[in-house]
């Protein structure tokens, strides 16, 4: 079902392989002011050639404005912004060869798709038969090839998303820039989207930032996330860093792929693990090398062990249950934390609602974190 | 019950609106020598009266320079207002569009005095320009309304998204703005020119007797009596007014445009 198998569409140069070294795009130290309020600070972050880095955050954590300032929309009174070596911050966005998609996609309602998608060409002044050619390739390439003369009402949410991108994408930009592209699709529309819009972006290599509030998306297509938290990058890692080692507990809870569960630090035994104290019922324990001190541990659900144990015992009760095919998700709830574990199917027997279990996992597995 | 109070409301608003306008023209056919109605007779008499009437055509022409004039002066300053209102991000907006809308809240004798004076304190010989100053600072605030309120449900991103892919302003404002403004802009003239071919108050301190608009002439006649050419020159412009809107609503389905601004 891939569209963007369809049609050769050869004819859509790459960007020069000579380009190869240097960044696509270098932020140092930007800082953005609105008022008292400060919507960025200290952001310092690059992003390679055909790379695709997603910044991610909650609701007001600086991400759109950081976007903003790169396409030039925003204007940051500190730092530095460079887009492929070269300085941009007194650019005016026209000038800065970027291609932009945007939430709601903002097609120009009076033009057709194809003219929607030459725009960019003719502000460059593009000679109309190569134009002409351009268009006719891209709307190949992401499968709109017959929909060219209709306008933005005619066509659906998802052929919206694919005109916008093909805009953003014919007149070669030095950076494509999304700004929660996908977040008007529905759920099932939205997934198949990740896919292509990651395959279109490896088969153009261009460099490319993506804003998103979903963690799931995130991780889904991106090479590197930034995430953030009130105008801060907390962690700028691989989603395969951010899912093992989370740099503190606000990281871990936002990214949602493990469990927080404060607690105190306690005795060591023989062999240099200390215990870490969550509750009755529980018996988590960190390695000598982790640090002296912390104010939660960070455990993987797919590490949490469960054993079942009699009425007597100190434990957690199960209070929910989830298949999900391979794996079952058990949560137990504690006197003070709410224990997530993910149990291979072959081992889930016995663990029903309301039965009452013990959770563990090896030190290895418990990544201290400070608050 | 409600429904039938309403029906009935809403008939006496139109009997009430568009009864004057039905008089006037029914009783310009009147072969009596007054305006009357009933009218008796019928007769074009009072028609071709009219053609050697110089002065009543001479009218009617400075009124219709005097309303397109106005028309493009008004819609021009309304609309960059409207733009410059609409990008500010300064502190006291909101009572600059105040002040832009200003000129609605004054009586519009009060403002023809003010203008009479004016125009003398500046000696402007011109009538001509004098009347299209005073129709224009009376009609701005309709066009800053009405261009305001096309630009506040334009979506920002369309500019932005056509910056990014590297259009400048001129072009910006050519391939953007302007189409999504057409309609407010086509209602903004014609609300104009309505407005300024229509008005008496202000123009009957500026006019003099070489330079008269139509309703300051018709007002002089009627003085004397009233007089059945009054009525026909009266119901030649209504059935004109009345063309040019129904030609616009075929154009640009005016009715669409008014539903959706509210």
């Amino acid at each position: 079902m891939g569209w963007f198998d369809r049609g050769a569409a050869a004819n859509v140069p790459a960007p020069s392989p000579q380009a190869a070294q240097g960044m696509a795009l270098d932020v140092r130290d930007l800082g953005l002011d609105y008022g008292p309020v400060q919507a960025l600070s200290d952001i310092t972050l690059t992003v390679a050639r055909g790379e695709f880095v997603a910044l991610l955050g909650p609701s007001g954590c600086g991400k759109t404005s950081l976007l903003r300032s790169v396409a030039g929309f925003a204007h940051p009174q500190r730092g530095r912004i460079a887009i492929n070596e070269a300085d941009v911050l007194g650019l005016p966005a026209r000038r800065r060869n970027i291609g932009m998609v945007f939430q709601n996609y903002a097609l120009f309602p009076h033009l057709t798709a194809a003219q929607n998608i030459r725009f960019g060409l003719r502000c460059r002044r593009t000679p109309t038969a190569q134009a002409d050619r351009l268009v006719a390739d891209i709307l190949e390439v992401v499968g709109l090839r017959d929909l060219g003369d209709r306008l933005p009402a005619q066509l659906s949410g998802g052929q919206q998303q694919r005109v916008a991108l093909a805009r953003a994408l014919v007149i070669q930009p030095s950076l494509l820039l999304l700004d929660e592209a996908l977040g008007a699709l529905d759920r099932k529309l939205r997934v198949e989207m990740q896919a292509e819009l990651k395959a279109l972006q490896r088969r153009f290599m261009i460099a490319t930032v993506f804003v998103t509030h979903d963690q799931e998306e995130a991780m889904a297509m991106a090479d590197r996330i930034a995430v953030m938290r009130s105008g801060r990058i907390e962690q700028l890692d691989t989603p395969r860093g951010l899912f093992l080692r989370p740099r503190n507990g606000w990281v871990a809870d936002f990214m949602g792929a493990g469990n927080l569960l404060p607690g105190r630090i306690g005795q060591a035994d023989a062999h240099g693990h200390r215990e870490f104290e969550v509750g009755p019922g529980c018996a988590f324990s960190i390695t000598p090398e982790a640090p002296h001190e912390g104010a939660s541990i960070y455990v993987r659900s797919d590490r949490v062990q469960l054993r079942l144990v009699a009425p007597s015992e100190a434990g957690l009760v199960i209070v929910a249950r989830r298949f999900l095919g391979a794996q079952v998700e058990l949560q137990a709830q504690g006197a003070r934390s709410l224990v997530r574990a993910l149990i291979p199917i072959e081992h889930a027997d016995g663990f029903e609602i309301a039965s009452r279990v013990a959770a563990s996992a090896k030190p290895e597995d418990c990544l201290l974190l400070p608050a | 019950m409600g429904r039938l109070l309403l029906n009935a409301v809403t008939g006496l608003v139109i009997v009430f609106l568009i009864g004057p306008l039905l008089i006037i023209m029914v009783g310009s056919f009147t072969t009596t020598t007054y305006i009357t109605f009933p009218p008796q007779g019928f007769t074009l008499h009072w028609y071709r009266e009219l053609l050697v009437m110089g002065d009543l055509l001479d009218a009617t022409i400075t009124s219709l320079i005097v309303a397109a004039l106005t028309s493009v002066a008004a819609t021009v300053i309304g609309t960059l207002a409207a733009l410059a209102l609409a990008q500010t991000e300064a502190v006291w907006r909101e009572q600059l569009r105040l002040f832009a809308i200003a000129p609605l809240v004054f009586p519009t004798v009060v403002t023809g005095v003010a203008l009479y004076d004016f125009v003398r304190g500046i000696d402007l010989e011109s009538v001509y320009v004098a009347l299209v100053i005073g129709h224009t600072l009376i009609t701005v605030p309709y066009v800053v309304r009405n261009v305001g309120a096309a630009l506040g449900g334009l979506d920002p991103a369309l500019s932005e998204a056509a910056a990014g892919l590297g259009a400048g302003w001129v072009r910006i404002g050519r391939e953007v703005l302007v189409p999504a403004l057409a309609p407010a802009l086509l209602v903004s003239v014609l609300l104009v020119f309505i407005v300024s071919f229509d008005q008496v108050s202000i123009s009957i301190f500026l006019a003099d007797s070489d330079t008269t608009p139509l309703p300051v002439r018709i007002y002089n006649y009627l003085e004397w009596g009233l007089d059945p050419r009054v009525a026909a020159i009266s119901s030649i412009t209504i059935v004109m007014a009345y063309a040019v809107v129904v030609a616009v609503q075929r154009l640009i389905r005016l009715d669409r445009v008014f539903g959706r601004a509210g």
